[in-house]
């Protein structure tokens, strides 16, 4: 079955873990440039929660339908049969950022060769069974490995219902 | 009684063609399908062609699909190569190519793409002057290049123009740009942005000549001069390259049967106004979500979505495809050009400017309507996806769920940018 990594916002308290445990397990490292493949937002806004602060920690969400796989013009960009995953064949990528276009959640980034690189589900963790490097170091339990659709997913999307309202319709203000 | 067995055919062996066969093999279509195409060569992608010309990529790498071989075995169907079709008659569900080849059809997908649009001025058929969009293209500009030319005429300051004339920078040849227009990117950018980047890449040697309608082209004895609408003027070069736009392939098509207007008009289906017959990719004329209004979206995404959506329904699958919005990225000359939406038409614009990044937000009525970037392109989807949702929520049209990052992403990038 497929699955995911998913996040409960209201769980997570933006501590961070998940990011350094993401960089560990995939041996990246930001002083040499390299953009982590999990980061961690903070929100403030009274609009979106009660204390008005919400973290949401993301990575690649491994979509059902997944945009970047069609607006990529190379075929470098895949589904694994089985698992489910999205994975990249960097020896097609050609660097034209296409992928940084279709993806909702800003997610794919790109080496010093100009090659798209993002979160793999921890391949090498999931075949044998073990939990995604995030979700194992998540002590808050708000990031799960959870097969599409279940409940985390419409937590999600009434979240993104009252951002959406809080943001799209207004001027953000360059100007504040 | 035997049950007569369903026939299908698709024209033309782009990525809407080819999404089209493996969503309806995908969804259990049985029956026989054919797919004619004027190009000899496998499904192929327009978009590489100037990354192969530029030498980037290997020939074996325009055809994403693999060969022919691969994907009739696959998928089984039956690919007519070199055999254009020269008409199709839809009352009477029957094709013709140019060999005479005959084919009735239960369904048929038109799916035969865009060609590059040349204007009807004396000398645009000197062997000087190269267009690009097909794999013959790629060759001819990829050879040309080997003879090193010193100066190169690029008429047309698109996407596919700026491409062009990154091949040949790179290659140490001069560059001229032209355009009608008074801008770099007349349909996707600000004048504003495209001050920006003219500054950028005039600093790395690019010349411009805007307003410039280019009225003939003459062979010199070393390559070509081109001439302009009421300029005495001209241009000296060894070979133009005409980046003008593309017009849909659609000379076999019957219009006393057909809706046609710049292409095909078809539904969120895919379906055209005769039966059995369905259009998608750069031929067809689908929604597009921020005007309402149906429009050619010349996009490799959007024609494998139509293509999609098409062989869906053909083979049972009930699918809709709402549309999309005008949107790209251009890669070039060491920076990154985004376009969202519609930049004609706003109310309300604000900008920033930091270092290398430029961020320049439309509004209409009070919602996001299109956005210019240079070199954001990290939060590039989040703002279209938040455009799409947005106009989605006010058409009150049923949303899917929400991706969690697009609004955080914007006011990520504005924060950003805003730390100056
Ligand atoms: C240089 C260049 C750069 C581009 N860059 C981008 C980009 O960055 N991002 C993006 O999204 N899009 C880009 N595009 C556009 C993108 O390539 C197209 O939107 C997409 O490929 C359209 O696919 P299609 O299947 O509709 O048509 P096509 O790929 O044009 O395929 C149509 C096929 O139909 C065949 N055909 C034509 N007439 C007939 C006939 N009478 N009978 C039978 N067969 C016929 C042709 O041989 C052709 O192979 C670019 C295009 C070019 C040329």
């Amino acid at each position: 079955m497929k699955k995911a990594v998913f996040l409960d916002p209201e769980r997570c308290v933006g501590c961070g873990a998940c990011v350094v445990a993401c960089m560990d397990e995939n041996d990246i490292y930001p002083e040499k440039g390299e953009p982590p493949l999990r980061r961690v937002y903070q929100i403030e806004d009274r609009r979106i929660s009660e204390n008005g602060i919400i973290y949401i920690s993301i990575a690649c969400n491994h979509c059902e339908d997944s945009p970047c796989l069609i607006a990529c013009p190379t075929g470098a960009i895949s589904r694994e049969p089985g698992s489910g995953r999205i994975v990249t064949d960097t020896s097609l990528c050609i660097g034209c950022h296409s992928c940084a276009l279709a993806c909702p959640f800003g997610i794919p980034r790109y080496n010093a060769e100009e090659k798209m690189y993002k979160c793999t589900l921890c391949g090498d963790r999931i075949s044998v069974g073990l939990e995604p490097a995030c979700v194992r170091v998540c002590f808050q339990e708000a990031l799960s490995l959870e097969s599409a659709n279940d409940f985390q997913g419409k937590k999600e999307k009434a979240l993104m219902e009252s951002l959406i309202k809080a943001t799209s319709q207004k001027r953000i203000g360059f100007r504040e | 009684m035997r049950l007569e067995q369903s026939k299908a055919v698709v024209i033309g062996n782009g990525c809407a063609g080819a999404e089209c066969i493996i969503a309806m093999r995908d969804n259990g279509y049985e029956g026989d399908i054919t797919m004619l195409t004027s190009s000899k060569w496998p499904i192929y992608n327009p978009m590489l062609t100037t990354y192969f010309a530029a030498g980037k990529i290997e020939f074996a790498q325009l055809f994403p699909y693999g060969s022919n071989e691969e994907f009739t075995k696959k998928y089984r169907v039956k690919i007519h190569g070199s055999s254009p079709v020269i008409s199709v008659d839809a009352e009477k569900r029957w094709v013709v190519t140019d060999k005479g080849l005959e084919f009735q059809y239960n369904k048929c997908l038109v799916a035969s793409g865009a060609s590059p649009f040349l204007p009807h001025i004396p000398g645009i058929d000197s062997e000087k002057v190269f267009t690009m969009r097909t794999v013959e293209d790629a060759l001819r500009l990829k050879s040309v290049m080997e003879t090193k030319p010193r100066q190169v005429l690029v008429v047309g300051a698109s996407m596919v123009g700026v491409k062009i004339m990154e091949l040949c920078h790179q290659k140490g040849i001069e560059v001229c740009l032209v355009d009608m227009a008074p801008h770099l990117f007349p349909l996707a950018a600000s004048p504003q942005c495209a001050a920006v980047l003219e500054e950028r890449l005039k600093r790395q040697g690019i010349r411009f000549r805007f307003n410039a309608r280019l009225g003939k082209i003459e062979e010199t004895p070393g390559g070509i001069r081109a001439c302009f609408s009421g300029s005495e003027a001209s241009e000296e070069a060894d070979m133009a390259v005409i980046c003008i736009g593309v017009r849909p392939n659609l000379s076999f098509v019957n219009h006393e049967q057909l809706v046609v207007k710049k292409g095909i008009l078809v539904n969120e289906r895919m379906e055209t106004n005769m039966p059995g017959l369905y259009a998608a990719g750069d031929v067809a004329q689908g929604n597009n979500l921020l005007t309402n209004q149906k429009q050619i979206i010349g996009l490799w995404a959007n024609a494998r979505y139509q293509g999609r959506t098409a062989g869906r329904n053909i083979a049972g699958k009930p699918d809709k495809y709402p549309g999309n919005i005008p949107h790209n990225i251009t890669h070039f000359m060491g920076m990154d050009f985004i376009s969202i939406g519609d930049v004609a038409n706003y109310d309300y614009t604000e900008v920033k400017q930091h270092k290398n990044k430029y961020i320049q937000l439309f509004w209409k009525d009070g919602l996001l309507s299109s956005a210019n970037l240079i070199d954001e392109f990290y939060s590039s989807g989040a703002v279209k996806y938040a455009l799409i949702k947005g106009l989605k929520k006010q058409e009150k049209m049923k949303t899917g769920a929400l991706p969690v990052a697009q609004d955080i992403l914007i006011r990520e990038l504005i924060t950003e940018v805003m730390k100056g």
